[in-house]
């Protein structure tokens, strides 16, 4: 047998020279061949393993038949949990008939109503708006379930079985609860396999998704079909949420995030195999188990534990085929847009500074409690901290805007050039520190891309995903970047050009306009850049890749360059961002702070830099507006659906609010006719794209869906599959 | 965007354990008779002065004060909402019994947000507006300058009285203007390093008695999610071993983490033989504790402990599961309403729905009210400035009219306990008398350690 | 005329369907060849072996004497061999002017000739008829408006070997005659051009040579009229009964 010596064999052998290494250093010490510890290795391996399997096979399942990575997958569960403890403990309807009710009639009911409300406009829309759109929902639900169900109260979910003894195993007692799940995690995978290829329903699922109008024509009616889909995921949803809840708690945030562990496995599932989510939830469940077993890690890497997931899958990534060259990404989206010429670019930045200058001196009378002519200090540092966000969110426009590259990574980018700035010229005030830190981040933000630079856009944004929890859980927890010790402020003023900066009083108007002048000069720079040939060619890297590789685009170092520039960008936003807080702590970066950056961004409009500062001013608005009303508790709620809800919206207005308002504006300009002429086209043709749509959705009613039909579509469907894995030429060692 | 880990509430809650000291079981009525004398002293008079604005927050008819607490994090929405409750409750109570310094009192909130900007705004604000900082709870605090160098009315730096009902940041905690009802344990003079530090350990010395000579072997639960956490426990562990428990084994707990994770300390338990268990952790990870020791049929524990974390609501719910849990505050428990005067006022104004934060957040409310009481009877009403409350502070004693145990400027460890037992449904006490608490010198130890060296063998 | 491509063998297979067997192509300079078959025939497939957007599971594809079965896409185009899609595959986001700029730009990492990227560019978009739209963003244009833009855009390369995928689909008669006049111009300067189409007087009237494609497999390659008078080729697309009736 010849083994081939390709690119993931040696990622294989590295690999496995790096766990077992760190498996030797971290050995606690306990025998590996006793009964005692396999048998609570194994047992707790799998009982946690079971969870995370379930979990994952819907999350699979989801995709395989929808096309969208379904980031609220975990939420919609953790909801459906609540909704069950309310029927099966506060309204006491029996166990069977309270899960007969949530996933038999809410959940599939939930599914529908997404599916009509949502996921039909996601289908075509780009990655980034699917994904800004799921992961919007997922904040959503978990807002609403923390809305009706309030945390302050204690709420339990019974374990299954829980009074009676389970089953002795060596040294530990597997309860009846945890063999349930895993019975019913390894039922579930077979069942869906089962579904979705030996089934009509199944295979019209899968054909639905890889061609709407094909699965049409044959007899399948699309629209009851991706209805069903999501009714299926949100039962798997709900079916693990049932599950696990006993096992968590029934805690939101418990039960939400899962869905990192849940992605991690489906990575190793390569968003196809169900079987192999259920082997990749087990795999990451018996890590876990053996990692509190057999091994002890030094307070260095203390929290190294609940990194395995991340880490996982990153390794699953290095395993996964290299995608193919996308093509058919172009939609004729009928719209107009000129570039900004640099005049406009100067004007606009300086109007920024203007408006924020005038702002901070309390020329323009705010809502409440302002002296005019003194803006107050509180108001003042707040402004600082929405700029430093803008900045984060300017650093993402040329990757996710232009280049198509969506990361979750650069608040994570961000909190270590914070960390990296305390140490090096935050101790002394040096400016130089600066520059240090950004000639880090740079590389910093390529190193993250690096595995996933050949995959689907979805793994890359996964991956960047797990490079945040990785910070946030390893990195910035390691004693020689956060001293666990140390408390108070980190860092010293800054003196640079003449100005003090810090937390001071005193400082902060200095340090307020200091940041607004930093943001126009780089709105600036990246409204220039927009009309240089590195946008260009990122901006035809995103549009259609393929034809980009054919006039002879290098993808590869492209994409390295706008992850560079990106990096060294969120690394100043990072300096500023530890400047204006003046303190850290291990826990200040946990990955999903970094998502309503994203989403913030997303919303206004993720390729115009101006979308930056429309994005600050929206995340100054719930402050203020919480003032204005006196800061009511109802209004906190508000603030977790909010982002979600406007998330959502993203799936009607793909382009962002900034476009959308400014071609309105420009309408209402007497002498700017194109844009009414544009609208009007826009408007009519979007109405005959969805009587198209849906007389596709509609087809298929009069058709007999015959076995035959059925084969056909199955036939096509594997030789679909079987295209997908056969690899573009291998750029590896060659390009 | 902030997230909270349960492991911060854990922080909380653990830090908690060095809550408010006790009042002495039965010779109470010299402390009352002089908190009552000041407040009628300073009652007096109010009869016949000319009030006028002397500070900051002092008007001629409100004083006013702000209260800080995490109240808005989106993830972990009302967190420390009981400050802010309790503290809005006690307004009411102290307008309709007489006012304070002859003048009505006014309580804003401010949302720290767990947030170091929004905690130091929050310091800012109170700066500008308000007399004192009362009944505050943040967990993230760590630039308190400006409580030292606050400028007053007369625009001189006097620093800004900080009445904290938990103070979890070390910065607060040994800020100079602090005034903090829990003890602390750190030095303050050296943070770093092996030092001396104090610990409190009336509740091992209960125990003891229950194991009745039989040595003492157990798990202590650490909070991990952390280092602080893990840090602070490592000085409760150092205590547990000089009261003569054999600790055998010091395992860290995730806010997250699934039961079957649980199992493992089972394990350990089983393996070392224990008797005893101590959680460090929050009431979640006890109940899930216990049921993962029923679980996998183990029984040997003959002492199931947890700090004041477990004495909450969301801890009965676990009903039979968790029942025999002991659990230990440093005042008088809700129970026992009725047998204290301040105590039932509280409950009563919160409409019987009493928890521990709010309770910390009313009672440094009383202490406020005290050092206010005292000026106004030394020097009248119009005396009231924020130099005159950080002198009263430096030198006042307060014991929140017997709820609680004495307590000073110093900051020490009170060496009051009161312990109940979870038992048929309700909180049951076991030690002393209700309406008293059990005080004793020797409940509070000191050890020596470097907790960040220790922190590491945890594993 | 020299052949400056040539797949030899090419086979592909997806799972249990052979996509190609054994295609073997050749493409002379200066030159039209045409590349036709039924719908389903692997025209593009083949397309997107020789570009290296799909590999081959065996059989070799060679430009201008060197074996190129190995490289990345990228470096395909580096070397001169340029292509437009069948479905359109525009860079719908930028102007048609940018869309070609790039492509112009691109060009300067391997043609050091010092030559001026947005000098190239006017005269593409002279030479197409495209000036009057060039500001435009290509998402607003009609299709056959597009398909211009991508042959512009392919032509900036300045390639030895352009190949065509459907350039007349959305194309009216008038358009389809200039683009034809085009092909012929550029032929004339030496270009070789691999042209996969459907209107069949297009193809008769513009290649010089023709293979074509049925199942996968080439069933006759030969100039026009022999490939008129082919029984086969008649076969494939009108079915076998025309076989037997013309047997």
């Amino acid at each position: 047998m010849r083994i081939k010596f390709n690119a993931k064999f040696i990622s294989a052998i590295v690999v496995g020279v790096i766990l077992a290494f760190v498996i030797n250093k971290n050995w606690g010490g306990a025998t590996f061949l006793s009964t005692k510890n396999l048998s609570t290795f194994l047992v707790v391996g799998i009982a946690l393993g079971g969870i995370y399997a379930i979990t994952a096979g819907g999350l699979v399942v989801t995709y395989a038949t929808t096309g969208i990575f379904n980031f609220a997958h975990a939420a919609i569960g953790c909801f459906l949990a609540f909704v069950y403890w309310q029927l099966s403990v506060k309204y006491h309807i029996p166990t069977l008939l309270a899960m007969a009710i949530t996933l038999l009639v809410i959940a599939p009911a939930i599914g529908f109503l997404l599916d009509k409300v949502l996921m039909r406009r996601l289908r075509d829309a780009s990655l980034v708006v699917q994904l800004m759109a799921t992961v919007g929902l997922m904040l959503t639900f978990m807002g609403i379930t923390l809305t009706v169900w309030s945390p302050k109260t204690g709420r339990t979910l019974e374990h299954f079985y829980e009074q009676s003894k389970g089953v002795q195993l060596g040294s530990v007692v597997a309860t009846w609860h945890r063999i349930i799940t895993v019975i019913i995690a390894l039922l579930v995978a077979v069942a869906l396999r089962w579904l979705l290829y030996r089934t009509r329903l199944g295979i019209s699922m899968r054909a639905v998704v890889d061609s709407r109008s094909l699965a049409g024509l044959t007899g399948a009616k699309p629209s009851i079909i991706s209805g069903s889909s999501w009714a299926l995921g949100c039962m798997t949803a709900g079916l693990a949420g049932i599950l696990i809840a006993p096992e968590t708690g029934l805690v939101v945030e418990n039960l939400a995030l899962i869905i990192i562990v849940a992605a991690a496995a489906a990575a190793i599932a390569q968003l196809k195999s169900i079987p192999m989510a259920f082997v990749g939830g087990l795999i990451i469940g018996l890590a876990t188990s053996f990692s509190s077993t057999f091994l002890q890690f030094g307070t260095d890497w203390s929290y190294a534990r609940e990194a395995i997931p991340c880490v996982i899958l990153f390794i699953a990534l290095l395993f996964l085929p290299q995608a193919r060259l996308e093509t058919g990404k172009v939609r004729l989206t009928k719209r107009t847009e000129r570039l900004t010429k640099p005049w406009e670019a100067g004007l606009g930045g300086l109007t920024m500074v203007l408006i924020v200058g005038a702002w901070a001196n309390g020329w323009i009378p705010w809502f409440s409690g302002t002296n005019w002519g003194e803006r107050s200090t509180v108001w003042l540092g707040r402004g600082a901290g929405f700029l430093v966000f803008g900045l984060i969110m300017l650093s993402l426009i040329p990757l996710i805007g232009w280049a198509g590259q969506v990361s979750f990574a650069n608040y994570a980018i961000a909190g270590i050039g914070a960390v990296l700035f305390s140490h090096f010229g935050g101790q002394d005030g040096n400016p130089i520190g600066i520059v240090f830190v950004v000639l880090v981040c740079a590389p910093l933000g390529l190193a993250i891309a690096l595995p996933a630079l050949r995959l689907k856009g979805l793994y890359l944004a996964l991956a960047t995903m797990a490079f945040a929890e990785f910070t946030d859980k390893v990195l910035v927890r390691h004693p020689s970047m956060l001293d666990p010790s140390s408390s108070g402020v980190l860092y010293k003023p800054l003196r640079i050009l003449g100005i003090t900066i810090s937390t001071d009083a005193a400082d902060r108007k200095a340090f307020l306009m200091f940041l607004i002048v930093t943001f126009a000069l780089l709105f600036f720079m990246l409204e220039l850049l927009r009309r240089s040939r590195w946008a260009r060619r990122w901006i035809a890297i995103s549009d259609s890749p393929a034809a980009a590789a054919t006039i002879g685009i290098n993808l590869t170092t492209s994409k390295m360059a706008v992850f560079m520039l990106s990096g060294a960008m969120a690394g100043f936003a990072g300096c500023m961002l530890g400047l204006q807080t003046g303190a850290l702590r291990v826990d200040s970066f946990p990955m999903f702070a970094g998502l309503p950056i994203v989403l913030l961004l997303a919303v206004q409009g993720v390729r115009y830099p101006v979308a930056a500062f429309m994005g600050a001013l929206g995340l100054a608005s719930f402050p203020a507006i919480s003032e204005v009303f006196g800061n009511p508790s109802w209004l906190t709620q508000l603030a977790l659906i909010g982002p979600g809800i406007g998330a959502i919206a993203m799936a009607y207005r793909p382009e962002g609010a900034v476009f959308y308002s400014g071609r309105d504006l420009a309408g209402l300009l007497p002498w700017r006719n194109d844009a009414r002429e544009e609208k009007a086209l826009l408007i009519a043709k979007e109405r005959a794209e969805n009587i198209e749509k849906d007389e596709i959705n509609g087809m298929g009613l009069s058709r007999p869906f015959t076995e035959d039909k059925v084969a056909q579509l199955d036939r096509v469907l594997s030789i679909t599959d079987a295209v997908d894995e056969t690899k573009m030429v291998n750029t590896g060692g060659h390009s | 965007m902030k997230r909270i880990r349960a492991g911060v509430l854990i922080a909380a809650l653990s830090v908690s354990v060095l809550a408010v000291g006790c009042g002495r079981s039965g010779s109470d009525s010299s402390s009352d008779t002089t908190v009552k004398s000041s407040s009628s002293a300073a009652s007096a008079k109010c009869k016949d002065a000319k009030l006028e604005a002397t500070e900051i927050g002092v008007s001629a008819d409100t004083i006013s004060v702000e209260v800080m607490a995490d109240t808005g994090s989106p993830l972990a929405p009302g967190l420390f909402q009981g400050n802010v409750d309790a503290m809005m409750a006690f307004a009411k109570y102290v307008n309709a019994n007489g006012g304070i310094g002859c003048r009505q009192l006014k309580v804003e909130s401010w949302d720290s947000k767990l947030d170091a900007a929004e905690s130091k705004n929050g310091i800012i604000n109170a700066c500008k507006n308000d007399l004192a900082m009362v009944g505050g709870n943040s967990l993230f605090n760590p630039d308190v300058t400006v409580l030292g160098n606050c400028a007053d009315k007369a625009g001189q730096p006097a620093g800004l009285p900080d009445f904290a009902a938990l103070a979890n940041d070390i910065n607060e905690q040994c800020a100079a203007n602090s005034w903090v009802l829990q003890a602390v344990a750190e030095p303050c003079t050296t943070l770093t390093g092996s030092r001396t530090l104090k610990a409190f350990v009336g509740q091992y010395e209960f125990y003891k008695t229950l194991f009745n000579g039989t040595p003492m072997k157990g798990l202590y639960l650490v909070p991990g999610d952390l280092p602080t956490t893990v840090q602070s426990s490592t000085i409760q562990i150092e205590a547990q071993r000089k009261a003569g428990i054999t600790v055998t084994d010091a395992m860290k707990v995730s806010g997250r983490a699934e039961q079957s994770t649980f199992t493992t300390y089972v394990q350990a338990m089983k393996a070392s033989g224990d008797n005893f268990f101590y959680n460090g952790s929050n009431d979640v990870a006890m109940t899930k504790m216990r049921k993962e020791a029923a679980a996998q049929g183990f029984n040997d524990i003959k002492v199931w402990s947890c700090s004041l974390a477990c004495y909450t609501e969301n801890f009965k719910t676990g009903g039979a599961a968790v029942d025999g849990t002991y659990v230990w505050t440093q005042f008088i428990p809700f129970e026992e309403a009725d047998t204290n005067a301040a105590l039932k006022a509280y409950v009563d104004a919160l409409g019987g729905k009493p928890d521990s934060f709010g309770a910390q957040a009313w009672q440094a409310g009383m202490a406020f009210k005290k050092a206010v009481d005292d000026i106004v009877a030394a020097k009248g009403p119009n005396a009231i400035t924020r130099t005159a409350i950080i002198e009263t502070m430096k030198t006042m004693s307060f014991d929140a009219d017997g709820w609680i145990g004495k307590r000073s400027a110093a900051k020490v460890f009170s060496d009051c306990i009161a312990i109940m037992q979870f038992k048929d449904g309700k909180f049951q006490r076991v030690t002393g008398k209700p309406g008293t608490l059990d005080c004793n010198p020797n409940y509070v130890v000191t050890v020596t350690l470097d907790p960040q060296v220790e922190a590491a063998k945890i594993k | 005329m020299t052949t400056i491509l040539e797949t030899q063998d090419v086979v592909v297979r997806f799972g249990v369907l052979q996509a190609v067997s054994k295609a073997s192509i050749k493409v002379e300079t200066g030159q039209v060849t045409g590349l036709i078959g039924p719908n389903g025939a692997g025209k593009t497939t083949c397309f997107n072996v020789i570009t290296g957007l799909q590999e081959a599971t065996s059989g070799k594809v060679m430009f201008d004497g060197k074996d190129i079965t190995s490289k990345s896409p990228f470096k395909r185009a580096r070397m001169g061999i340029s292509r437009t899609f069948q479905k359109l595959e525009v860079f719908g986001s930028l102007s048609a002017r940018e869309n070609i700029l790039v492509a112009a730009e691109q060009r300067r990492a391997w043609d050091k000739s010092g030559f001026d990227p947005k000098a190239v560019c006017d005269e593409i978009l002279e030479s197409t008829g495209l000036t009057s739209v060039s500001e435009f963003m290509v998402g607003t244009l009609p299709t056959g408006t597009a398909r211009l833009v991508e042959l512009a855009r392919a032509l900036a390369s300045n390639p030895k070997v352009l190949l065509l995928d459907e350039p007349s689909s959305g194309l009216n008669e008038e358009e389809t005659e200039e683009m034809a006049r085009l092909l012929r111009r550029l032929v004339a300067q030496g270009l070789a051009v691999l042209l996969v189409e459907h209107d069949m007087s297009f193809v008769m009237g513009t290649c010089e040579y023709i293979h074509v494609l049925d199942f996968g497999s080439i069933i006759a390659t030969g100039t026009p009229l022999e490939i008129q008078a082919n029984p086969h080729v008649q076969a494939a697309y009108l079915g076998a009964e025309t076989v037997e009736e013309a047997s």
